[in-house]
């Protein structure tokens, strides 16, 4: 089992490394041909194999696979790969995808380089609640990635269409208008999730399932504001028209939060105290 | 003579326009002109594309029927009626290999004075139906024409040699697809009724967009553009109130002062509220926007050398691509000409398969006495299947052969297979 989970995560890596190429190759190119054309399968396969990895490591540690940093780091990455997937199928267009994908293929990484160093994993047991919260917590910290990205590309494109820099960044990237619309549906989905695993981390601890959680706990402090940060884009959107440049500049800090946190729990080998 | 692709070409690298525009054809010309060739040259396959920058003619030139490029030349200029004096003279002639690629880099864009635009490629889908109400239309050249198809597709969709705008009201366009994506609900507001904003407005037809406000000095020259164009018309008097519920902005009049100052824009960004950007192309010479307007928030101001800027980069986007482009086309070529290489040792397979079945048959008919209808019949289906199995073989790599390319070799092959080659010493009697 530990030979085979190993050969997982070695195979998942070199399949993302492909990927990432093949979406580089998309983005110098301007088209799909070539290695840019096995894109799609390749994301595909990615999903299979992570999510082969996942349930390897599951069966290996006889529980739900996040009770440790690199456990969870490796299921953010694996949840933003299909959040990524699912845009792509949405909107058609892989040009981003390099950009999109490059967080995800980092936190796979240093994850499975942690994982593969573990001779003995980790056996933390990880209850339904606790679990339920992890997960939204996951998807939650995923868009806040995806958020960052876009914000990010919003705020490269902005900048070279004011610069007058119309070079490749300019031919291949979409539309500010559509960079904007990507980065207002992750706020979405990080809204709804990072409310979601703020509301079952709260009745976990009330039903006495965790450990003591305080408000002034770096990593839930952290999770709130960017809950509220978050809460409070969605509202400028939809009531002041707010959108654009400060959104793209107030999802980049959410997302400078969310590495905040990734040290912070790569620091402490957890996320709670 | 042997099995030819040949070709006549007029166009904008050798031939100037004057020529150019009196070769020019429509479909009962050019369908009738590929009549006379047919009448008086006597090809049963012609092909004619004619657009603004080439008129070309494509045909096959048989054993029984050799044609060539210089015999369409003086009948295109009896068919324009150019006096002996005027006669064309700067035109290229294509043979073989050399027109088959010709055409198929016209049809990937290469040979384009735009390089890589797409129009050409419809250009030689209608050039097809030209030459079938002519009934000059054959197998060879319905072929080379879907390579042809083939090879222009594959070369914008696998590079980008088609991508970006090359002219400054196109770039304009681009532009504002760049920042507000779709044009469906992108109010536009023209400032100046002259050339440059007719010019502008042309490149918005056959574009969606939300609305059309035209602006002038001079009212009655606005609602002219505005009836055509399909807008409406302000005055310039209220150009605040317009920009505050305008997306792109297009000006180009003749003022010698700006119309919107630095003031006037912070103004109109603050009232507008939210983050819609508003995209000014100022085409005016001087321009019509402070330069500092750029400086605001939201707020892009492009001129004329913005937006050359943008067709540089484009043409330059464009010109990188022509290596992976050439290589299409050159695939392209080659997989055509293997196939038309064949067609030389068809009749020779078809010689010596006949041969082989005639030998078949010749000894099944030795053996009809011995045996009954039912087994004779067995044997025929038994002998038929067993002489084309190991007739397929030979068949197939005679056909991919490279050789092919090689007159002699199928020479040879053909004598080999299918005459009978006499013994040195019934050679040496017959010499002796």
């Amino acid at each position: 089992m530990d030979t085979a989970f190993n050969a997982s995560l070695i195979l998942l890596t070199a399949v993302q490394t492909a990927l990432l190429f093949a979406y580089a190759r998309i983005f110098t190119r301007g088209v799909a041909e070539g290695v840019g054309r096995l894109a799609r399968p390749l994301l595909v396969g990615s999903l299979g194999v992570h999510l082969l990895s996942i349930l390897l490591r599951s069966a290996l540690i006889g529980a739900c696979p996040l009770g440790t940093w690199s456990e969870v780091v490796s299921v953010v990455a694996f949840s933003i790969y299909v959040t990524y997937f699912v845009v792509e199928v949405r909107i058609g267009d892989r040009s981003t995808g390099v950009f999109a994908t490059t967080p995800a293929y980092l936190l796979s990484l240093v994850s499975a380089v942690a994982m593969l160093g573990a001779t003995d994993p980790a056996t933390t047991r990880v209850d339904l609640a606790q679990a339920l919260h992890v997960v939204a917590a996951v998807i939650g910290f995923s868009a806040v990635a995806l958020c960052g990205v876009y914000g990010f590309l919003y705020l490269f494109l902005y900048t070279a269409i004011k610069r007058d820099q119309f070079g490749l960044f300019y031919r291949r990237m979409p539309s500010l208008e559509t960079l904007s619309d990507l980065n207002h549906s992750s706020t979405w989905v990080a809204f709804v999730a990072l409310t979601g695993s703020l509301v079952l981390g709260f009745w976990a601890q009330g039903a006495g399932e965790t450990g003591v959680l305080t408000l002034v706990e770096p990593a839930v402090l952290v999770t709130l504001v960017m809950w509220a940060l978050y809460g409070a884009c969605l509202l400028a959107w939809r009531f002041l028209g707010l959108g654009g440049k400060r959104l793209a500049y107030t999802t980049l800090l959410g997302f400078l939060m969310l590495v905040g946190v990734f040290f912070w729990g790569l620091f402490r080998h957890g996320f709670h105290d | 003579m042997e099995l030819e692709i040949v070709g006549l070409s007029l166009n904008h690298t050798v031939t100037p326009l004057t020529v150019r525009e009196r070769v020019a054809f429509d479909r009962p010309s050019g369908t009738a002109f590929l009549r006379l060739i047919k009448e008086r040259v006597g090809a049963e396959e012609a092909l004619l594309v004619s657009t603004c920058n080439r008129t070309e003619l494509y045909a096959v030139s048989t054993p029984g029927c050799p044609v060539d490029g210089a015999s369409f030349a003086g009948l295109l200029a009896e068919a324009r009626a150019f006096e002996p004096t005027e006669r064309p003279r700067n035109y290229a002639l294509l043979g073989g290999e050399q027109a088959v690629r010709h055409l198929f880099r016209v049809a990937g864009g290469l040979e384009s004075q735009i390089l890589g635009e797409s129009q050409i490629l419809g250009q030689l889908k209608r050039s097809l139906d030209w030459s079938r109400d002519a009934g000059t239309s054959g197998r060879i050249l319905h072929r080379l024409w879907e390579r042809a198809l083939r090879a222009g597709k594959r070369t914008r969709n696998e590079t980008a040699i088609g991508d970006g705008a090359l002219s400054a009201s196109y770039a304009a366009i681009e532009l504002a697809r760049k920042i507000f994506g779709s044009l469906d609900d992108v109010r536009i507001v023209v400032i100046g009724a002259g050339e440059i904003a007719v010019l502008a407005l042309e490149s918005l037809v056959g574009a969606r967009f939300g609305r059309l406000t035209v602006m002038n000095r001079t009212r009655q020259r606005a609602e002219d553009l505005a009836v055509r164009f399909g807008g409406s018309v302000r005055g310039l008097d209220e150009i605040l109130e317009v920009l505050l519920e305008s997306d792109l902005v297009i000006s180009s009049t003749g003022a010698r002062e700006p119309l919107v100052t630095y003031d006037m824009m912070r103004e109109v960004r603050s009232r507008r509220g939210g983050n819609r950007p508003l995209l000014v192309v100022d085409l005016a010479m001087p321009r019509d926007f402070e330069e500092q307007c750029g400086t605001i928030d939201e707020v892009f101001v492009k001129n004329l050398d913005d937006l050359s800027e943008i067709v540089q980069n484009n043409v330059s986007g464009r010109i990188d691509e022509v290596p992976r482009a050439e290589a299409i086309v050159d695939a392209e070529v080659r997989n055509f000409l293997d196939w038309f290489r064949a067609l030389d040792v068809e009749p020779t397979i078809r010689r010596f398969r006949e041969r082989f079945h005639a030998i078949r048959k010749a000894e099944l008919e030795q053996l009809r006495n011995s045996m009954d209808e039912e087994t004779f019949r067995i044997f025929d289906r038994l002998t038929r299947r067993l002489v084309n199995r190991l007739l397929h073989f030979p068949s197939a790599n005679l056909r991919r052969h490279p050789g092919l390319s090689d007159r002699e070799f199928i020479a040879m092959v053909h004598e080999v297979l299918t005459e009978r080659i006499p013994h040195r010493s019934e050679q040496e009697r017959r010499e002796g």
